[in-house]
Order: C-alpha cells, then structure tokens, then sequence
C-alpha cells in the first residue's frame, strides 16, 4: 500500500490535466455535437508554443503559459473559422476563402518542408514532379468545387450524413494539423531542458509526496477552472454560452449570435488546452511530439462523455476519474497498459451511460 | 453535369445512375490489372503497388459495408487488419519440433525426413486466409454486440476505443506479435499454393489476390441490390422505420459487422505475406483513418467510388516511397497531410464523394408495368381478388 | 382482430398513454382520434413494437397472440404493419426500393442470397414484380425509380402506404394519413383506404381531418391525456359531449 499516495498524487495530475482538455471537448460538443478531435492537436501545438518560448527563447514558464494560450486561442478560432464555420451555415462564397486557407495551410507546410530539404531538390525534375504529385489532388478538387458550384442549391449534398461529414472534417483537421506538426518540428521528441525551467518544480513539498510540478498543475486546472466557471455563470456571453448549449436554435431566435459564441468556445477551449499542453509535458517530462495530443485527447473526450457531454463540472469529475483510473490500474496491473485501462473505462461509459454521471438520460443521446 | 432527378422524362431515361458504363469502369482496369505483370514482370515496382492497392481495395470495401452500407462510422477498423496480419503471421511462424514435440517460436530450422515443411498449421495460403477472416469476423460480432444500440460520435469514439485497446495488446505481448519489432517471415515459411511458396512478387500471390478481390468487388455489387442490402440500406436511412418495415436491425448490424470483419481479416493476411513481416508499430489508428479516406474519397457506400477512392490514396501515399519524384524523400506520413486535406475539402464540397451512391435500379418501363399488372404474385395480391368477404 | 387490455406507456413522469381499453375489429376500420398530444401517435409506436407498453397487454389475431413488446421487426412479421405521422421514406432510395424493403417480412434471402446472387435470383425477381404490383396499386407505378425524397408530400404519404402494403399485413396502422394533403388527395385517400379494406386487411388509422374519419370508419376510439374518453360509431361520436369537451375545451 505505500506505493498507493504516490498512485494518488499521479492520477490526480493527470485528472487535472484531462479535465482542462475535457472542458474544451464538451463545451464544444454540448453546443454544435460535434467530436472536435483536433482538439488534441490544440494542446500538442500549446505545448510546442511553450516549448519554443522555454527553451529557445529562454522565457519564464508563465509568460509561456500565457503566450501559449494566445496562440492556441489563435489556431483554435482560425480551426472553427476554416473548418466547421462552413460546414454549419452552408455554403457560401466566402467559403473559397477559408478553402484557400485550407490548401494554403497544406502547402505552406510543404513549402518549410521542402526548405529544409533544399539541398535534394536541386534536380529541376524532382521539384516539377513534386510540386504535380501535390498539385494533383488540388485539382482534382477544383474540378469537384467548379461542379458543386454548377449545382449549387440542389438539396440532398447532406441529406443523409451532415453529422457523419463534420466528424470527418475534425478526424482530417487532426491529421494535417499532426502532419503540419511534424513538418515543421521534425517527428522526434522533445523536451523541456530543465535549466530552463524554475528548480523548485521537481522539488518535493515538506512532508508529503507531492512534486512542486505537481501542485503547480493543480494550482492552474482549479484556478482556470473558478475563473471558467465564473465567467459561464455570471457573465452574459456566459450565459448565452449556455443558452446556446441547451438549445442553439432558440438562442439564435433570442438573439444570440450562436456563430460567435462557437467560436467563443473553440477559443476558451484552445487557450486551457495550452495549458495543459504545458503542464503535461512539464510533469511528463518530454515526449512533445507531433503524435502527443492523441491519447490525451482521445481520454479527455472520454472524461467529457463520462462526466455527461455538455457539462463543464461533469469533465471536470470525469478527467480526475479517469486520471485515478489509469495511474491506479497501471500501478496496480500493468504499465504497459495505462491508456488501454482509460479506453476501457471510456467503453465501459458510452455503453453503460452514455448520458454520463451528471448528465441526465436522453440529453445525450449520440 | 448530372440530371435533374425530378423531372420524369429525364428520370425514365436516366442510365441507372451510378451503373452507367460498369463495363468499362471495370472491365479496363481488370483487364490492366490482369495483364500488365505479364508485361513487366512481377516483381516491378509497379507491380508492388498494384498490389497494395488491391490489397487495400478488399480493405475499404469492408469497411464500406459497415460505414457505407450500414451508415455507422467505424474508426476502429484497423483491428481486424491488424489481427489478421498478425494471425497469419502466427500460422506461418509457430511450427513444433518433431523430434521433442516442442512448441517452438519463431520459427527455426527444423531439419526434418521429408525436409520442406516447418509449419504445422495448414500451409495452403487459403485455409489460413479464411481462417484469418472467420476470427476478425468473430471479433466483429464480438465487438458489435455491446455496440448495438449505439450509433453516430459513440459508436466512432467507441470502435476507436476498442482499437486502442487491441493495438495495446498488440504491442506489448511481445510472445505473441513479437511487440514493437513485429514478426518476420522467412523464406522458408511462406505459404504454398499450387505446390509452390508464395512471394510478392510470384504470379501466384498476384493472382490469388486479384482474384479476392475480383470476388469481393462482385459480392459487394450484389450484395447492394440484394434484400440484405436493402435491409442495411433501411437501417442507415431510418432505424425505425427499418424495424417497422420487418428488418432485424440487430441481426443486420451484426451480419454486417461480420462481414466487414471477416474482409479485414482478408485484407490483413494478404498484407502480412505481402510484406513478408507484420509490424504492430505500423498498424496504428491511422491506419484505419486511412482506409476511411479512402471510403470516404469515392463516395460511402458506391462500390465503385471505393474502389477509385482506395486507388487513388493509395498512389498518392506510395508515390513518394518509391522515389518517383527525383531525389526528394518525403516521409512515409507526409500523405497524412495531403489525406487530410484532401477528406476535409472533400466533406466541404463533395461530401457524398467522388462517384456517389445514387438511388438506382433498373428503370420499369409502361410495359413492364403492365405486364407486372397483368401476372399474379405470391408477395401481393391486394385488389387482384377484388372485395374480399365484405 | 386486435385487443389492447389497460395499456400504459409512461415517459419518466408523463403517462402519455394511460390504461387504455380498445379492440380492432376484424375487416373493419377503426379511427383513433384526439386532440393534439393525446397519445394516439404512442399508443400505435406501442402496438407496433417501436417501444414497449409501461403496463398492460397487447394480442393480437384471432388467436390471441400476446404481442406485448414484442420488438418491431418481429410485429411486422406477425402482420401488423404501419406508417408514421411524419413519413419515414427511405428518401435516399428509389420510390421502388422503398416497397422493396417492405417486403422483407415475406421474404427470406438472407446473408448467403446476398453472397450467392442465384440463390435469391428468382425471389429478387418476384420482388421485382410484387413491388410495382404494390406501387400500381396505389397508383405510383409511375414514379418507381424517383428517389423518393423529392416526391410530392402526398405522394410521399401514399409510398409510405405502399410500403406497409408490401409486408402483406393482416393490420394495417395508419398514422394521420391525410396530413398534408389537399381535398382531392385525401378524396383518393379515402377510396385507397376502402380498396385496402375490400382486400381483406384491417385498417386502424390516426386522423385530424374529421372528413376521413367520418367517411371511412366504421368504428372511432377518442383519446385525450392518454385516457379513451369514448368509443362508438363515428355518428354517435361525434355529440358526445365528452369529446366536444375535449376539442372545444368546454362542454356547451
């Protein structure tokens, strides 16, 4: 049992950090339905932000925190703008623009990656070739947008499968957002260099078996929390957050602008992703890479479902369950398994109550 | 530009949307498929990658048939890629020592009288492929029957959760995948067909996979215009108004889930011998996102959208590998990006694809109307005995 | 035909079907009526298998089979078919598919007639031909490869008709049938429904337009909050001061 404090205080970080993921997810899903699965590369780009600001640049791990969550809040409301904004209104031809942003964002990124490669592209014949093989899906799609143009305005383009083509859009936003990730910091991990982080975070607090990283993650998921849960409570964009959360429709006949609140959401979100980003490669201790916000994504949404979707106290509970369960069992059974246990917790959920603990039955159906 | 389904004149000669030209749509490629090895070899490049994409091919028309057919998102499918790869693997490498009857992995040379034969479960390629899909078929239903009732985010996140899981095992039983390093296949323990061991680049393999999948492509065909299909088609539709009309949602869904399974499963055996070695490392979820794409690229549902749509990804994701384009060397996951944005326009502009499922069927003409007025049926008869006892 | 003994059907709190008596007369057509959120609509979901009485049993045919939350696939293959208040076409389908599908509790190809197409060949064929027979029917055999969603509302309804038709039902359960349609329509509707009746199935059906009910049935249920408030011939029905009452708000 002496292990056992030590299992706590780890799962209890972990919950921290799951939940501040979590609340992204469900404020996200209680509004448009929606799985945003590139939340998860919120946090991975978060945490290379803070990497940057850390290690290249030598700044304190707040000022980090705070330029990371701008930067996240950033590419949270340009992901909404590019990516899910269209898919809720229908098309319109502002939509070329932020379809222009999205194949500029594809081949931006190619375009670094092919600097770092400069000295291989130096046969013309590699470069034409090149630039045809990525040209060519980006005709391919001029041709499919000029017949969709022809045949604007004929019904059934989402007659079936509306919900069935955002969760697509989000599991594609992920991808080329990993992807990008990776082009640009190469696929091998980093880590904070721990010169440059204050000494006192791996130090043990006096009498009890707590890192001060540790309870520095505590510290900022329950401070970000009391702040979030003030400003839903008493504000009026909060509270039209959750109008808009209860009943989108309504709250845009109230006047809402639901639109706006969205990506009001998508921006509270990135910036406590950021965060933590940060803190969890901070207690971590490496492992920043472009596939790092996957698992913890993929578990704080879970953590969001377990708590009941849509409810912020909800992710809260369900991220330090599901912080507990997976130090726990991984302590106990196997280390080797820990996501594996968060997985099965997470099916174990969906199947048994999908509307979650604090949920009620039918609020959530899928 | 497509016509106009609502005007009658056009719907009545409407070439079946959807079916028009179906035998140049495949009868070309079939053709090409069947014959260019003849040409240049079996063992070229191009031959390889022919050879993933058919590979790939019998993959997205499994998982069209749960994503597709059925209308559920299934992000998990890569395990049954998976655990078939990894069985066959096991079928070809675990082998016992005759002089001490002793389980012995992996496979080492086993001197025996007769000499060619290390393995001791069935060599034919063909009992370890049925094999291989009746597992992943069990492991569907297994799967899907806790998911019944699910449908739409919670069956995806729930599928990819179950993915997770067995991606885990995996990896880290090492006694049974060989963990991170995977499995090798020697030289020595390929499997025989028709007398001979199998390679890539042996016309048997080549042809027992086009064949597959030859078979596959027509099953599918059929089986969309068949009452199961119909069944399936109603689930995804309208669930209730499915149960309504007579359909077992529970037991299509389950048959469906088998079936996706079993074509993994398929799909899974036929990638382990073809690469000669099964990495769990490689099979990741995005694996299963891929074959998504692809599914998704050509149209959910529309047999022949899945097959442009896998043979498309799969160029795009292989051309850089074989260094078609000069010197540059673009790592294997930069596809992931051109996927990427290529699904999200897609969903954009084209979310039903690139050749959509359309509703189709055989247009009935005036006089097939009447003729089908004038024959009496077993299945309706309603106005044919006029009033009844009233 | 059909006797529904003291069935519930509570939502959490709600009892939007409350011990309710009712018989469905062999070869008869019967009308369920009610004002709006009287529970007509769940009393057929009940009947039909969609979710399962709170209490009280359901049998059906002559038999008395016990048909009390049966699942739906099944009701529908004891002869018991239906059509929703807001129609649930397969709208991605052709009209032709549509009727097709609602054969499916007479027919058999199963998995296999899917994977073997000439096991199921000469039953597709029959499919086939039953399926415009329905259409033609209903007078639809002209639409049979439109994709049902962009038909007509009206027509939309009669596809639906035709589709419950095809499970060759001994019951058919209509649920407001003539919502949506003009005069002429629901005129046409009305002879439908009597065609199908002369044919030998039983109609029950949920109805606002009180020319329908008053033209077809023979026999009207009036509900209100989930309770039958009164039963009889459609004359005598209507001066019932109970379901003036129910209508009006106040009994005069």
């Amino acid at each position: 049992m002496e292990e056992f404090p030590g299992y706590l205080v780890n799962g209890l970080t972990l919950g921290a950090v799951y939940a501040l993921i979590a609340v992204g997810y469900t404020m996200v899903y209680g509004i448009i339905r929606l799985i945003n699965f590139a939340h998860g590369e919120i946090f991975m780009f978060g945490t290379f932000f803070g990497l940057i600001m850390v290690n290249k640049l030598g700044l304190d791990l707040g000022i980090a925190l705070l330029i990371a969550m701008a930067g996240c809040v950033v590419i949270g409301v340009l992901l909404d703008w590019t990516a899910y904004l269209p898919l809720r209104r229908g098309k319109r031809v502002s939509d070329l623009l932020s379809t222009a942003g999205i194949i500029g964002m594809g081949s931006v990124t190619f375009g670094v990656f092919l600097l770092r490669q400069k000295q291989e592209l130096d046969t013309p014949a590699g470069g034409i070739l090149t630039a045809l093989l990525f040209a060519a899906p980006a005709m391919l799609f001029a041709a499919a947008m000029l017949e969709t143009m022809g045949l604007m305005g004929r019904p059934g383009r989402s007659l079936e499968s509306g919900r069935m083509s955002a969760l697509i859009t989000a599991i594609g936003m992920s991808l080329t957002l990993q992807t990008i990730a990776m082009f640009i910091w190469t696929p091998y991990p980093y880590s904070f260099s721990e010169s440059a982080l204050p000494g006192w975070l791996n130090r043990r607090l006096p009498g009890v078996p707590v890192l001060g990283k540790e309870l520095l993650v505590w510290i900022a998921a329950l401070g970000l929390m009391g702040v979030l849960s003030l400003f839903v409570t008493y504000t009026r964009v909060g509270k039209a957050m959750r109008a808009c959360s209860q009943d989108k429709d309504t709250a845009a006949l109230m006047g809402i602008n639901v639109n706006r609140i969205i990506l009001l959401t998508f921006a509270i979100g990135s910036a406590l992703a950021a965060v933590a980003g940060i803190l969890y490669a901070v207690k971590v201790g490496g492992n920043i890479s472009f596939r790092m916000g996957y698992y913890p994504g993929v578990i704080a949404f879970a953590a969001a479902v377990l708590g009941g979707i849509g409810n912020m106290k909800g992710a809260c509970l369900g991220g330090l369950i599901l912080g507990l369960t997976q130090s726990i069992c991984s302590g106990y059974i196997s280390s080797e398994y820990d996501f594996a246990f968060a997985f099965g917790a997470m099916i174990l959920v969906i199947l048994v109550r999908p509307w979650g603990l604090l949920g009620k039955p039918g609020a959530a159906r899928a | 530009m497509i016509p106009k389904l609502d005007s009658p004149e056009k719907a009545w000669r409407l070439p079946a949307p959807g079916r028009a030209f179906p035998a140049l749509f495949y009868g070309v490629p079939a053709a090409f498929i069947a014959l260019f090895p003849l040409a240049a070899g079996f063992d070229s490049n191009l031959n390889n990658i022919i050879l993933l994409i058919e590979i790939y091919m019998i993959l997205a028309l499994g998982l069209n048939v749960v994503v597709g057919f059925t209308g559920l998102l299934d992000l998990g499918y890569v395990m049954f890629f998976a655990v078939g790869a990894v069985f066959t693997c096991l079928c070809l490498v675990w082998t016992v020592d005759p002089g001490t009857g002793e389980w012995l992995f992996p496979v080492r040379k086993v001197e025996t009288a007769t000499g060619s034969h290390p393995m001791i479960f069935p060599s034919s390629f063909f009992a370890i492929m049925l094999l291989s899909g009746a597992i992943c078929a069990l492991l569907g239903v297994l799967r899907g029957i806790p998911t019944l009732r699910l449908s739409g985010d919670y069956y995806a996140i729930v599928t990819l959760g179950f993915a997770e899981i067995v991606f885990l095992f995996l990896l880290n039983e090492d006694w049974l995948s060989g963990g991170a390093f995977g499995i090798t296949l020697n030289r020595d323990c390929m499997p025989v067909l028709f007398g001979k061991r199998m390679y890539w680049d042996t016309p048997q393999f080549y042809y027992s996979v086009t064949a597959v999948l030859a078979l596959s492509v027509f099953v599918m065909i059929r089986m969309q215009d068949s009452r199961f299909g119909r069944g399936l088609a109603a689930i995804r539709l309208d669930e209730t108004a499915a149960a309504a009309c007579g359909v077992n949602v529970k037991a299509y869904k389950l048959a469906a889930f088998a079936a996706s399974g079993f074509m993994g499963g398929v799909g899974g055996a036929f990638y382990a011998v073809w690469q000669q070695s099964v990495a769990v490392r490689s099979l990741e979820v995005w694996e299963s996102i891929l074959v998504l794409c692809c599914v998704v690229l050509g149209g959910m549902g529309s047999v022949r959208g899945v097959l442009l749509g896998t043979a498309i990804l799969v160029l795009i994701g292989e051309a850089p590998r074989y260094e078609l384009i000069g010197g540059v060397k673009v790592p294997p996951e930069a596809r992931f990006l051109v996927y990427g944005v290529l699904i999200m326009l897609l969903m954009r502009f084209r979310p039903q694809g690139l050749l959509p499922l359309k509703p189709a069927g055989k247009p009935a003409g005036a006089d097939e109307i009447a003729r089908a007025r004038a024959t009496p049926s077993a299945l309706f008869w309603l106005g044919e005995r006029g009033a009844g006892r009233r | 035909m059909l006797k529904l003994e003291g069935v519930s059907k509570h939502f959490g709190g709600i009892k939007a079907v409350n011990r309710v008596d009712c018989a469905i007369e062999e070869g008869g057509i019967t009308a369920v009526i009610g004002p709006n959120g009287a529970g007509k609509t769940t009393l057929f979901n009940a009947i039909s298998g969609i979710y399962p009485p709170t209490e009280g049993s359901i049998r059906f045919g002559d038999e008395g089979f016990d048909i009390t939350g049966v699942p739906a696939h099944r009701i529908a293959r004891m002869g018991i078919s239906r059509t929703f208040q807001t129609t649930r076409l397969f709208a991605n389908l052709t009209v032709l598919d549509n009727v097709k599908i609602g054969f499916h509790p007479r027919t058999r190809a199963g998995f296999m007639g899917a994977i073997l197409p000439l096991l199921a060949a000469r039953e597709e064929r029959e499919i086939r031909l039953a399926g415009l027979k329905c259409l033609d029917f209903v007078g639809l055999a002209d639409e049979a490869c439109k994709p049902a969603g962009g038909l007509a509302y009206g027509r939309q309804r009669l596809v639906e008709i035709a589709r419950a038709l095809a499970g060759s039902p001994r019951l058919l359960l209509l649920d407001e049938p003539a919502a949506g349609m003009n005069p002429s329509e629901s005129e046409r509707l009305m002879d439908l429904i009597r065609k199908i009746r002369f044919s030998d199935v039983t109609v029950a059906l949920i109805e606002h337009d009180m020319r329908v009910v008053m033209g077809v049935s023979d026999y009207v249920y009036v509900l209100d909050h989930g309770e039958k408030i009164c039963e009889g011939a459609p004359a005598e029905v209507g001066l019932d001061p109970r379901v003036i009452e129910a209508y009006l708000g106040c009994g005069s």
